[in-house]
């Protein structure tokens, strides 16, 4: 079966989630209330065609000034005037009532307007649904309306307004008659708001479903997000293209050792730690193995912006701002306030592909957790998304996650349920000995390799960083097997009165 | 702008002799390509049909707009004219009165012009009922 004639929307993102276009011929249907952002897709979508596909469009208008248009459109950076001065658009302003009947005359003159330019495209802004008490048919109106624009081989946009912000009570009789529907909301997070974008159907082709995140941006337009749980097309080839027996170095002096030589190459690491345990540091030192292979790290920081981070790593003999400076470090912050998590994870994804990190840190987990609400499910399949985009591209990649207890293997994870998709856990803790309170760190987990789980203290020296020291923590009692001791399965053993023989 | 150079803008433009010929100018300022029945134009602009057909005549006549060719459909595709010979000194004219006291002093200067000659002699006065009148516009006497 060959591949449909696609339209290509030109509209940032959303080819993507079109899977190419739109089918040529097919007529769309934006549908969305006030503000959600019709008007601005739909001339995006004529602009873009005239501008860079070469297809010449109209707009039709049935309230708003052509003036008014050109200037809003100005904004965004787009010329409309320009384009009708050099007859790739035109802009018509009509009533609704006239462009009906036109589309039923086989000789209108405002579809010859159309024709007189070779229009592929057309974006007609404003319809309204017939009302119901005064009889009128919206179904029978709309197909009157496409078969006129199918005659005409245009691909057409058809704004319709609706007046309910619940999707399935603004479901127009219009809609079983489009070939494709794209439907806008503005939906209220917390106290932000966020526009989101859904193909409801589209004929002829297959679509990413479900709901995605868009943003009208000035000096731009619209830029839409796939969702951020959207099945990724993950690109075997890449998969092929690495040894994953391979390893990476840690950059911890003495880490090494206990990791079996390093973290296996694309796998992902948590270091889980309370506050002040030395995460950032290990996640700088981390980076800076690589600057000293010549290898490219990603930095992604939301707790602490650049600023900070360069003054941490200087403090620990760092020099973070020469690699950037050379290329080999991109330090990228966000502020966790109101995240926009597909608009995030675009901006990671288009990092990754064009920075193409052999490393990366992500500093901190717990940061999203707290912006999408830990329990929650779009915080796991973020999570997901962002360590599958990493071994996509073989990315070794270490996330921090602030844990705030300080003991437990049972709440290394706390709420967040994502232990399982990582491959290594390094846990990281104070000891308090006698008045002091000593960095420890435990390797709880190594997916594939060997761990011994023993308990190691480090130190962080200023101007050089952390070292796990050479001997694990010497037990305060000597060690004995199992049945020497009470409350196993309760993580509180206490040992028996009469102990067995020492373990060796 | 003072009256004195309104008014030479008028002169060099020559045709406009009442506020709906501004009006209407106006009008496709804002909509140069306008695909509408004569009814409808005149409930944009606030004029009788008579008045407004005659004003379209004169735009017309003068270049500064273009009307389809196809006299029999009811509706007309109206394009305003960008590269007209006045095209300079209507659009500076426009400017002024895009702005409420700008267009009360351009009628004011047409008002104050010794009238044009044009067939037919209507009378340039708003409807005082028609329905809707955009953007509230006052209109001198109204």
């Amino acid at each position: 079966m060959p591949d449909p004639d696609l339209v290509k929307t030109g509209l940032k993102g959303l080819d993507e989630i079109l899977f190419g276009g739109i089918p040529r011929g097919n007529i769309v249907l934006v549908t969305g209330t006030a503000g959600t952002g019709k008007t601005t897709l739909g001339v995006e979508f004529v602009y873009r065609g005239a501008r860079q596909f070469d297809e010449p469009g109209v707009i039709v208008l049935f309230e708003v000034a052509s003036d008014k248009l050109i200037r809003d459109a100005a904004l965004f950076g787009w010329d409309l005037g320009e384009l009708e001065r050099d007859g790739r658009l035109k802009l018509i302003f009509t009533t609704r009532q006239l462009f009906h009947q036109e589309l039923q005359q086989a000789d209108s003159p405002l579809l010859a307007e159309a024709a007189e330019i070779g229009a592929r495209r057309i974006f007609v802004d404003g319809l309204v649904r017939l009302p119901e008490s005064t009889g009128g048919d919206s179904r029978d109106a709309f197909h009157l309306l496409a078969e006129g624009l199918h005659r005409e081989n245009l691909t057409a946009m058809l704004a319709l307004e609706s007046t309910f912000a619940d999707p399935a009570a603004a479901r127009a009789p219009e809609e079983f008659v489009a070939d494709t529907i794209v439907r806008l909301s503005v939906e209220p997070v917390q106290r932000a708001v966020l526009r989101s974008l859904e193909v409801v159907k589209s004929r002829g082709h297959e679509y990413a479903l479900g709901r995605h995140s868009f943003r009208i941006t000035n000096g731009q337009g619209l830029e839409v997000y796939r969702r951020v749980q959207a099945p990724r097309s993950l690109q075997r080839e890449r998969g092929a293209a690495f040894d994953p027996t391979s390893r990476v170095a840690t950059g911890i002096p003495g880490l090494d050792g206990l990791v079996n030589g390093g973290y296996f190459v694309a796998s992902t690491t948590l270091v889980v730690g309370i506050s002040g345990a030395g995460k950032s540091v290990m996640a700088l030192q981390f980076i800076a193995e690589g600057v000293r292979r010549g290898e490219k790290s990603l930095m992604v920081t939301l707790d602490e912006p650049p600023a900070q981070v360069l003054r941490n790593a200087h403090s620990i003999g760092i020099d973070l701002q020469s690699a950037i400076d050379r290329g080999l470090v991109h330090l990228w912050y966000e502020p966790p306030q109101e995240f926009e998590i597909d608009r995030h994870f675009a901006q990671i994804e288009a990092i990754v592909e064009d920075f193409k990190p052999r490393r990366a840190v992500i500093d901190s987990l717990s940061t999203y957790g707290s912006s999408l609400g830990a329990a929650e499910r779009s915080f796991r399949d973020f999570f997901h998304a962002i360590v599958a985009l990493m071994k996509e591209h073989q990315v070794t990649a270490v996330y921090n996650h602030e844990n705030p207890e300080m003991l437990g293997m049972s709440s290394m994870m706390g709420e967040f349920k994502v232990s399982s998709l990582v491959d290594n856990i390094i846990l990281m803790n104070w000891v308090e000995l006698g008045d002091t309170f000593r960095h420890a760190l435990t390797v709880a987990k190594m997916r594939a390799m060997p761990t011994s789980r023993t308990t190691h203290e480090c130190e962080i020296t200023n101007g050089q960083g952390m070292k796990v020291l050479p001997r694990p923590i010497r037990a305060a009692l000597p060690v004995v097997p199992f049945a020497g001791y009470l409350g196993l399965i309760s993580r509180a053993p206490e040992r028996r009165s009469t102990v067995g023989p020492e373990v060796p | 702008m003072t009256p004195k150079q309104i008014g030479d803008l008028l002169d060099r433009i020559g045709c406009l002799s009442c506020s709906c010929d501004l009006d209407l100018l106006l009008f496709f300022y804002r909509h140069p390509r306008a695909f509408l029945i004569s009814e409808r134009l005149a409930q944009y602009v606030g004029y009788d049909l008579p008045q407004v057909a005659q004003s379209l005549d004169t735009l017309i006549t003068a270049g500064l707009l273009q009307r389809s060719p196809n006299a029999t459909h009811p509706a007309q595709l109206y394009v305003l004219a960008r590269g007209s010979p006045l095209g300079g000194w209507v659009s500076s004219l426009l400017r002024v009165a895009e702005k409420r006291e700008g267009r009360l002093a351009v009628i004011q200067a047409l008002k104050q012009r010794p009238p044009l000659r044009r067939s037919g002699g209507v009378e340039s006065e708003p409807v005082a009922g028609a329905q809707p009148v955009p953007h509230t516009r006052e209109v001198p006497n109204a």
